[in-house]
């Protein structure tokens, strides 16, 4: 492939360097200008033509002229009658930088390796009406050096300009930061863009559209290709003086080389000698005055929205039953600050109860910051009656007119009717706040007032000395009974001793009947009564049976218990008085009451000789 | 003799001292009316020094100290009225927001479940009442074992038998509890802090590195008590050392 091209390189030097012999003597620089005299700062063209293509070529100096455009090269071959005829030319579109009779120096040109010159050529250049800044830039911009030969890319070629729609403002209220890339060059693109970080403020940036639409724009006398790449709005969140930091990227720019054509075709086709520069630029910083928003008139219902808003409030039902929710919508819409506005403080009454908003936003970018906020506020009535949702209106500032506008909101009625009394799921959410409700009392309660009780600090009567004397005693208690009850049920268990021990009572008993009949005169009775209450004393006594008593057995008994025998004859002589009378009535005239008081003193007595025995 | 006239004459300063003691109560209610709070503890205080206790005069004293700005010195008179009466909605809610005033926050661990209960049941009688009720008891288990012993029939054996046994654990139990309520109302657990500031030490003694700073009216726990120190325990588990002087005990 590379055999080939260079084959044909030299099949084309060859013929070349025929031509060239053929043409040699009549190698000329044609100059034309399109008019001798010319008006200053009108652009004209003027051509150097020659009969062959030059190797190089060295532009004349246009020391006194702008140059427009160029050089631009054409070139063209005809053929007449067989021959050949070649033509090369090197135009420029230049404009005379002031009056007077200017000369445009020579052009060289290497042609089949002779150098050749044009003629130097006199224009006369009158006054005309250019701006006198276009003259100022351009000889300041390229007199020495031609732009279109430098890499180097001037400040003034390309820059980035960042520009606000306003230096001084009120706090939140939008600012319009716009970003512009200025070029006198060829724009390919943008790269590494560093936006700044818009210390203090709020920021939202507009979409960029990924066409960046070019527009022309003179700037000091100059034409410059525009393009806006990238706009932000910014909301100031502080006052004072707010820095927008500025912003760097690199543009593409195409601008021609000033490297030499590397070959024919690229010298024909006009493909070489252009290249893509990535420039660095980078903007100025801004500095924003942010005023605070005026404090007089400035409602207490204020939430800090700045700009253009309209509002609204809805609620979803205006007739219910306590306990039962209804929700509060509260949209905000309108261009502004819309992102930061604070939810509006409610003022219910007081048996309604409220949750936090649920915040709904929708903000568009476009063509500054607009949007919508909702704030959803789910309220439930804890009581019955008629209220009234008042209080709601809305305030915003608006910095156009430098005012607080206030929007009001209509009254709104809500009835509550009685609940069904059940306490629903919803009810229960808010036992918390009924608890802290219980819990705002925050001073002391008073002292306690009176005389009240007051008690010596006496010593701890529980586990005292006395204390377990009591717990003990039951059990001393209940020991002596059952002791007590141990010694009855034994001298129980006895029947004789315990008739013995009765004897004596058993027998006064009688003798008590014995004394009523005593009374009464009875005589017989009396005696009966008193035999008998001799016989059971002494059957009870000595344990004898009233058929076994006799004077034998009952001698013979109370000589076993030692009883004194005057006691016995006394015993006896009483036994047989009772007994005579009972059976003999008439014999018996004694007195009754000497025998009753015998019978007495008889039986007391054996009880006492009985016990000291 | 003497011994005679030395007790006439305690007696006699008995009463003229409970006469006294009206007349102080009075004058105390009146200086706090009239927000003369530091006369108000004078006379109070007066009480205690001779030897009365009643929840009610530790909470007139504690709110006395309160409106004196004496934080520390408030909240012990509201714990000690709060021992004797724990269960009085007027201590608890005075002691509460006495509490949220305090420097120190130091989360208060509420009573675990039973803990409230017992101490609920414990004060629901004062130990003497206590004190009866096991003697009542103890009467009770000594009838009805006689009765097992004597008792008409069997039945009336049987019964009094199962009776014994049962009052006689319930003897046990309430002889129990009355011991704890003793050892509720008489064991010193817990100090307030009334001085502003104090530091807590790592030792009991001054020249000890101090661990931390606690501030007036912080409820501490005592884990150990010598002469002029007490160990105290945090609820939130910190240990140290502070002077007995700088603490009220109750």
């Amino acid at each position: 492939m590379r055999n080939k091209i260079s084959k044909v390189k030299k099949a084309m030097a060859l013929m070349l360097f025929v031509f060239s012999f053929a043409f040699l003597q009549a190698q000329k620089i044609q100059v034309q200008v399109s008019s001798s005299k010319v008006q200053v700062g009108v652009p004209f063209q003027i051509a150097f033509t020659v009969n062959s293509t030059p190797s190089t070529y060295t532009p004349p100096n246009f020391k006194d002229f702008d140059i427009y455009s160029g050089p631009n090269q054409s070139s063209s071959m005809q053929y007449v009658n067989g021959n050949m005829s070649q033509s090369f030319s090197i135009s420029f579109l230049i404009a005379a930088k002031h009056e007077g009779k200017l000369t445009i120096g020579p052009m060289q040109m290497v042609v089949n390796g002779q150098t050749i010159q044009s003629e130097p050529l006199k224009i006369e250049a009158v006054k005309g009406n250019v701006s006198p800044q276009q003259q100022q830039q351009q000889s300041s911009g390229g007199a020495e050096e031609d732009p279109a030969y430098s890499t180097k890319v001037s400040g003034e070629d390309v820059f980035l300009r960042t520009s606000v729609s306003k230096t001084k403002c009120f706090l939140g209220e939008q600012v319009t930061v716009t970003q512009k890339v200025y070029s006198r060059l060829d724009l390919r693109g943008f790269q590494n863009v560093k936006f700044p970080s818009y210390n203090g403020f709020w920021s939202q940036q507009q979409e960029n559209t990924n066409n960046i639409q070019l527009q022309i724009e003179n700037l000091d006398g100059v034409n410059y290709y525009v393009g806006e790449f990238s706009r932000t709005y910014v909301f100031p969140q502080r006052t004072g003086q707010l820095t927008i930091d500025p912003t760097e990227l690199e543009c593409v720019v195409r601008k021609q080389s000033n490297k030499k054509p590397r070959n024919i075709f690229e010298q024909f086709f006009g493909t070489g000698g252009y290249e893509d520069v990535a420039v660095k630029v980078k903007s100025k910083p801004i500095v924003i005055n942010v005023q605070a928003l005026p404090d007089q008139n400035k409602p207490a219902n204020f939430l800090g929205g700045v700009g253009n808003f309209s509002y609204k409030v809805e609620a979803t039902k205006q007739n219910l039953k306590a306990n039962d929710a209804f929700n509060l919508k509260i949209t905000i819409s309108g261009k502004g600050n819309v992102k930061l506005l604070e939810p509006p403080k409610l003022s219910l009454p007081e048996s309604f109860e409220s949750y936090e908003p649920k915040i709904t936003e929708n903000i568009s970018n476009a063509g500054g910051v607009s949007g919508s906020k909702v704030f959803n506020y789910l309220i439930i009535p804890r009581e019955a009656g008629e209220f009234t949702l008042s209080g709601l209106d809305f305030s915003y500032f608006d910095a156009d007119k430098k005012q607080y506008v206030t929007i009001p909101s209509p009254e709104m009625k809500i009835t509550v009717t009685p609940g069904d009394g059940k306490s629903d799921a919803t009810a229960k959410v808010y036992d918390h706040l009924k608890h802290e409700v219980k819990e705002t009392e925050n001073d002391i309660r008073y002292i306690k007032k009176g005389n009240f009780e007051l008690s010596k600090n006496e010593s701890e009567f529980f586990n005292s000395t006395t204390h377990i004397f009591l717990l003990v005693l039951p059990l001393i208690l209940f020991i002596g009974a059952m002791s007590y009850r141990y010694y009855y049920i034994k001298t129980n268990s006895d029947v004789v001793a315990v008739k013995g021990r009765k004897a004596a009572a058993v027998a006064k008993k009688q003798l008590v009947n014995a004394e009523k009949q005593m009374k009464q005169n009875n005589k017989e009775l009396f005696y009966t009564e008193v035999i008998n209450a001799l016989n059971s004393y002494l059957g009870n006594k000595f344990n004898i049976a009233v058929a076994d008593l006799s004077k034998e057995n009952i001698g013979k008994e109370l000589n076993t218990r030692l009883i004194k025998p005057e006691l016995q004859n006394k015993l006896f002589d009483t036994i047989n008085v009772c007994e005579m009378a009972k059976y003999a009535p008439g014999a018996v005239s004694g007195d009754l009451q000497q025998v009753y008081n015998n019978t007495v003193e008889l039986i007391s007595e054996i009880e006492s000789e009985l016990k000291n025995a | 003799m003497r011994k005679i006239k030395n007790i006439i004459l305690l007696i006699l300063f008995l009463l003229s001292s409970l006469v006294n003691a009206n007349d102080l109560l009075v004058s105390a209610e009146k200086a706090y009316e009239s927000k003369n709070y530091k006369k108000a503890i004078e006379s109070y205080e007066q009480l205690l020094k001779e030897g009365y206790t009643s929840s009610h005069l530790y909470y007139n004293l504690g709110n006395a100290y309160y409106r004196n700005n004496q934080l520390g010195k408030a909240i012990y008179n509201y714990e000690r009225a709060k021992k004797i009466d724990p269960n009085n909605a007027d201590v608890k809610n005075n002691l509460a927001i006495a509490y949220s005033k305090t420097i120190d926050k130091i989360e208060v661990k509420e009573n675990f479940f039973i803990s409230a209960v017992k101490t609920n049941v414990l004060s629901t009688f004062s130990t003497s009442v206590w004190a009866w009720f096991t003697i009542g008891l103890s009467v009770l288990v000594f009838v009805f074992l006689y009765l097992f012993f004597a008792g008409p029939s069997t039945m009336v054996k049987r019964l009094s038998f199962f009776v014994t046994v049962v009052l006689l654990v319930v003897l046990f139990v309430v002889y129990f509890l009355g011991k704890s309520a003793v050892n509720a109302k008489t064991e010193n657990n817990f100090a307030v802090i009334t001085s502003p500031q104090i530091k807590i030490y790592t030792e009991p003694s001054s020249t000890s590195s101090s661990k931390f700073n606690l501030h007036e009216g912080t409820r501490v726990k005592i884990i150990d008590m010598n002469a002029d120190w007490i160990l105290i325990k945090l609820e939130n588990g910190n240990e140290g050392w502070l002077k007995l002087t700088d603490v009220g005990v109750f």
